[in-house]
């Protein structure tokens, strides 16, 4: 029984990756193909089972696993070659081994009769003759017997043991001391398994070594050690040792004892036929065990340089850790006056910041785990989904050494399993619909893994028949999810969606494998829950692809901090599409809070977005209402509305820590954190919030706008932005085109005149602003002894921005997301990387600081006059629109060439302003096209554009503008308007 | 002899076993939760653990000043490290560490409040008062309430 339960778990944990290692060879193709290098690997892990299991009395995986490694090694010895039947076979009994190992302690009540029957059928029918010469050896010659104890070698094979024979010659160097050390390890080690005894060999020895100095001798050792070793143990040269293998007679172990024939033994046992130990050898070499002792470079054996680990000692580590930090964080804030007057400190400061991030990040390295070890299980699957359906599939899997947290991986299993069988069963066709559609008989599925900007991407991709749309949105009807009305209005993209909704199976016969509609909708919601987001494409007749978006770790997320009551709670950031401030005073009729049924909704680019006012929902009392009110709009799966808060405090990286069991019936918190404070906050729970809010969502009721939106979001342009920090919280950013350079000063290089501030630069004196002080944001306390001023260029009386960190330089496509954050100074807010960043209007912003320089009012006479503005970038749009209206000018927008075009016919303009990049019509053509009009023939046209370069403005004019203006340059281009309205009204007037 | 940490709740005398206790923590600063229990006074991070902490004189049915400075003195109890559900509760102040000899203490009197009687594993008279031993398995299981 079982001998020693401390151990029996890392024998259950070993021999689970040996299994395992066997299932995946077994799956893979080589193993078909006689001679190759696998069948080596499967052996030796079928061997380790069994010698392990035999160390601990495990009877039937001893069994189990020495009929299947029998069966390896007549593969090995090229005595038969697999067919598809007998790896089914194998892998059958391989899954019972897995079984038994899993339930290590009830197994020796597992029935494996049948497997060992099938196995034995594989060994039966290829050994054919071979059997009879086995029958001929148990029965053979008494001599034999003699030496041999056929009772020894079958107890020494029922527990895993392996054969060697050991040849000594009476005339080698080799001395009677071996014979004893041989025979005191043996009596030792294996009490009991008394093959030939010592004391025997020692006479035998003593007396013929005398006499028959040409004798040979040879013993038969039984031993659980592999050969690498045992030579070691008994301290004897490798060349005297050598493996033998043992063959099972078929028709005995249907008895369901293991039953050993000797056959030849490789070579012979009586490799002598001098000590008179009867039977003539066949050769004494063997060198078939060589391969299984030797390969390991053939496959991806994870080499073990690894430990284990109990994982609660690295939840342990990552806790100490992050407390660390929050130490680190306390010491820094501490002693940072301290550092001029302690001679030194900065330094030790300086490495114990270094030190403490790097181990925080290492220790979180510690718990990610190659998404290899879920991805392992899929061509098993594939096979026998493939099997039943009598389909052909193969699995491709790309990108298995890409790492996610533990738990992640352990929470992905179930979703993948559900997609893949989605797309082996409702995506691939049959190989005969494959073939009349003009494709390969096989179709192939693909798991792919990647990482993208923080993220890790999992597609299951599949070449199948695709999703018709027409059919889910028939499927839906007839399930009654939609109503006829909607359907007329969904889009084909919105159509696909429709199989994320609770009760939908499309499958035209329900299999045993899917369909059976309770799918999508769970994996959805499994996904979300890691915070990640699914996403699908289908191309009718050429296949589908889902896509898993997923966060790198659970345990750490990004978080707004929020206030409501008094309270900061944490909101995963991950759901935060936006934030719109609404003002009291909200002269815009398009966006505020309005009572419908006694429900409220706030009015957002036309349509309506129930809100909930997080205080209510928690039931404390929010702050006195405010003359702002922060509406934090957040989407989980298709459904979105507003949170409305009492203020925002940015956002943090936040460690997530789990719920303390007393606070679970509160139904709306997810999860505590530890904030860079110390102060505990509790993270919203925003599932448990919609719950309690009791919102009604129709499900899905995506607009057209939305999806317009979605696809302005694609067709963007991208900028370069440099985000910062100022004193407070919030991240800023500011176009790259508009910044000159960045230095570096210290604090006390800051010069204050009356209320003003300046810094030496260049030999001036240059004025310098801190944003926080001219615009709505929240201030910093503290005064860090560095600081960076930001030189803008494009501007005319240069102002410095003093910002107190510079936090990275991205080229990213922006979606300008907002009307809404409706600050002066800011042109709009967008969400990077999952953090809100504002981007500053430094027009706005210095005219807050400076006005006697920058106000319009005063510098340029009021205009008036009719603007087209093409310009296809919302951000661009949206600043020049903005400089344009400032000073009194009319502005129509259109979003291409044609569009400007269309405007054109359609009414009358004093000036075009247009873009170069823009889709369907660029901007060289719009002016071409509008030159060769005769009514815009005086039109003046001015180009806008980043591409600046003495050849761009070459080729500009030439197509026919008048002037060629780089972006974001207020000033200029207002007084170029100017110019090229007087210009071609003189023109105009010639003619 | 049993060791019993004394300690007042509610103006009233309690103990508990002090192989019960982790530690004694003064100026607590704790976090409330809102829509939790009314027997949970807030969450506070102690080294990196989250501790709930709960309101004994709630729990025991006594009139809860219900004052409170932002800053509490608690007990916090022994619990596996690691464990999300490390707790502790408020006290007005704590007392002596005692030792008891066996003959002291008694079973609970039948005429206890009923809010009480499962929460109190054992009463000893003291020379001037009576001290209620806290049972602090079944007054912080939550299940109980």
């Amino acid at each position: 029984m079982i001998q020693n339960e401390e151990f029996i778990q890392e024998f259950v944990e070993e021999a689970t990756v040996h299994a395992a290692l066997v299932e995946q060879m077994l799956l893979g193709k080589q193993l078909l193909k006689p001679a190759n290098e696998a069948i080596h690997e499967v052996f030796r892990a079928v061997h380790s089972i069994k010698g392990t299991a035999g160390f601990f009395g495990l009877k039937k995986i001893v069994a189990l696993s020495h009929v299947m490694e029998s069966v390896f090694g007549e593969v090995r010895n090229e005595r038969i070659v697999l067919d598809e039947v007998h790896v089914d076979v194998l892998l059958a009994a391989n899954d019972c081994l897995k079984s038994m190992i899993d339930d290590v302690l009830n197994s020796e009540a597992t029935e494996i009769r049948l497997h060992e029957e099938q196995l034995s059928l594989i060994l039966g029918v290829s050994l054919g003759e071979v059997a009879e010469i086995e029958e001929e050896v148990i029965s053979g010659p008494p001599d034999d017997e003699q030496w041999l104890e056929v009772a020894a070698v079958r107890t020494a094979l029922q527990h895993g043991q392996s054969l060697y024979r050991w040849t000594v010659d009476a005339q080698t160097a080799l001395t009677l001391a071996h014979v004893e050390t041989v025979a005191n390890v043996l009596g030792a080690m294996y009490d009991g398994v008394r093959i030939t005894t010592a004391g025997e060999a020692k006479q035998w020895f003593e007396s013929l070594r005398e006499n028959a100095a040409e004798y040979q001798f040879t013993w038969l050792l039984a031993s659980i050690l592999e050969s690498d070793l045992l030579h070691v143990a008994l301290q004897l040269p490798v060349d005297t040792l050598q493996p033998l293998t043992l063959k099972l007679h078929g028709e005995q172990a249907a008895y369901g004892e293991v039953t050993v024939g000797i056959d030849s033994l490789d070579g012979g046992l009586g490799g002598s036929d001098s000590v008179g130990d009867g039977r003539g050898g066949s050769g004494s070499s063997s060198p078939n065990r060589a391969g299984a002792a030797g390969d390991s470079e053939t496959r991806t054996v994870r080499a073990e340089d690894s430990i284990r680990v109990h994982v609660s000692i690295l939840n342990d580590l990552l806790n100490m850790a992050s407390e660390m930090v929050l130490g680190r964080n306390q010491l820094l804030r501490t002693l940072e006056d301290y550092r001029k007057t302690i001679p030194g400190l900065g330094p030790i400061l300086q490495n114990i910041d270094r030190l403490t991030s790097g181990m925080q990040e290492k220790v979180m390295f510690t718990r990610m785990q190659p998404l290899g070890n879920v991805f392992n299980k899929f061509p098993r699957m594939i096979r026998d989904i493939a099997k039943n359906l009598k389909k052909e599939m193969e699995l491709v899997i790309e990108g298995e050494q890409v790492e996610l947290d533990k738990s992640m991986i352990e929470a992905l299993a179930d979703p993948l399993t559900h997609l893949i069988r989605n797309a082996a069963d409702h995506g691939l066709e049959t190989p005969e619909r494959r073939v009349a559609a003009g494709k390969g008989r096989v179709g192939t599925i693909t798991l792919k893994a990647y990482h993208e900007g923080g993220y890790v991407y999992i597609d299951i991709i599949d070449d199948g028949a695709g999703m018709d749309s027409e059919k889910i949105k028939q499927k839906a009807l007839e399930k009654q999810i939609i109503t006829a009305d909607e359907v007329q209005r969904l889009s084909e993209q919105e159509a696909l969606k429709l199989i994320f909704r609770p009760g939908f199976s499309t499958a035209e016969q329900v299999t045993d494998l899917s369909g059976r509609g309770v799918g999508m909708d769970v994996v959805r919601t499994n996904i979300e829950k890691l915070g990640g987001a699914i996403e699908l494409f289908s191309t009718l007749g050429e296949g589908s692809t889902v896509r898993l978006m997923l966060p790198l770790t659970l345990a750490i997320i990004q978080s707004l901090i929020v206030e409501a009551g008094g309270h900061k709670f944490a909101l995963p950031q991950a759901n935060l599409k936006e934030v719109v401030t609404v003002c009291e005073d909200q002269r815009k009729e398009e966006r505020r809070i309005e009572t419908i049924q006694g429900a409220e909704v706030l009015r957002l680019r036309g349509r309506l977005l129930p809100v909930v006012r997080l205080a209510r929902i928690l039931g404390i009392e929010a702050a006195l209402e405010p003359a702002k009110l922060r509406v934090l709009v957040l989407k989980i799966g298709s459904r979105m509305f507003g949170i409305i808060v009492d203020d925002i405090h940015g956002s943090e990286e936040t460690l997530v820590k789990s719920l303390p069991d007393y606070l679970k019936d509160c139904h709306c918190y997810s999860g505590v954190t530890i904030m860079g404070d110390g102060k505990t906050s509790l993270i919203l729970d925003l599932e448990g919030i919609l719950r309690l809010s009791e919102l009604q969502f129709r499900e899905d009721a995506e607009t057209a706008e939305d999806r317009q939106a979605e696809l302005a979001e694609q067709a963007l342009e991208s900028q370069n932005l440099l985000l910062f920090q100022c004193s407070g919280s919030e991240m800023f950013a500011l176009d790259l085109s508009m910044v000159a350079r960045v230095e570096e000063i210290e604090a006390t290089q800051i010069e204050r005149v009356g209320q003003r501030e300046y810094i030496q630069f260049r030999g001036d004196s240059l004025r310098v602003i801190r944003p926080e002080s001219h615009l709505s944001v929240t201030q910093g306390e503290q005064q860090p002894r560095k600081l960076y001023v930001i030189i803008p260029k494009l501007v005319h009386h240069p102002i410095g921005i003093v910002i107190h960190r510079i936090y990275d330089n991205v080229t990213t496509r922006v979606a300008l997301n907002s009307e809404d954050v409706r600050l002066k100074g800011i042109i709009g807010s967008t969400i990077y990387n999952d953090k809100l960043v504002l981007i500053m209007n430094i027009y706005e912003l210095f005219e807050q600081a400076a006005p006697e320089f920058y106000a319009v009012a005063g510098k340029h006479a009021k205009r008036s006059g009719k603007v087209l503005l093409a310009e296809d970038t919302p951000f661009f749009q949206k600043m020049e629109k903005s400089y344009l209206e400032e000073a009194g000018y009319q502005v129509t927008l259109a979003v291409n060439g044609l569009e400007a075009l269309e405007a054109l016919e359609r009414e009358t303009f004093d000036i075009v302003i247009s873009d170069i990049q823009m889709p369907h019509m660029d901007g060289y053509q719009l002016v071409k096209r509008i030159r060769e009009h005769q009514t815009w023939l005086n039109l003046p046209v001015i180009a806008v554009t980043s591409m600046t370069g003495e050849w761009h403005t070459q080729h500009g004019m030439d197509s026919g503008f008048d002037f060629y203006e780089a972006k974001l340059d207020r000033d200029c281009l207002l007084q170029t308007i100017d110019k090229a309205i007087r210009l071609r009204k003189q023109v105009a007037a010639y003619d | 002899m049993i060791k019993v940490l004394s300690f007042r709740v509610a103006g009233k005398l309690f103990g508990i076993e002090i192989t019960e206790v982790k530690e004694i923590n003064r100026n607590v600063e704790y976090a409330t939760v809102p829509r939790a229990a009314k027997y949970i006074v807030g969450l506070f991070n102690m080294r990196g653990q989250i501790v709930t902490l709960f309101n004994l004189a709630t729990i025991l049915g006594l009139a809860d000043s219900g004052e409170r400075s932002g800053r509490v003195t608690c007990i916090i109890l022994k619990q596996g490290a690691g464990s999300a559900n490390q707790c502790g509760f408020v006290i007005d102040e704590p007392g002596d560490v005692l030792d008891l000899d066996y003959a002291l203490v008694e079973d609970p009197p039948s005429q206890l409040l009923s809010d009480q009687s499962d929460h109190i594993a054992k009463v000893a008279r003291l020379p001037d008062e009576l001290l209620l031993i806290i049972q602090p398995q079944t007054v912080f299981d939550h299940h109980s309430y």
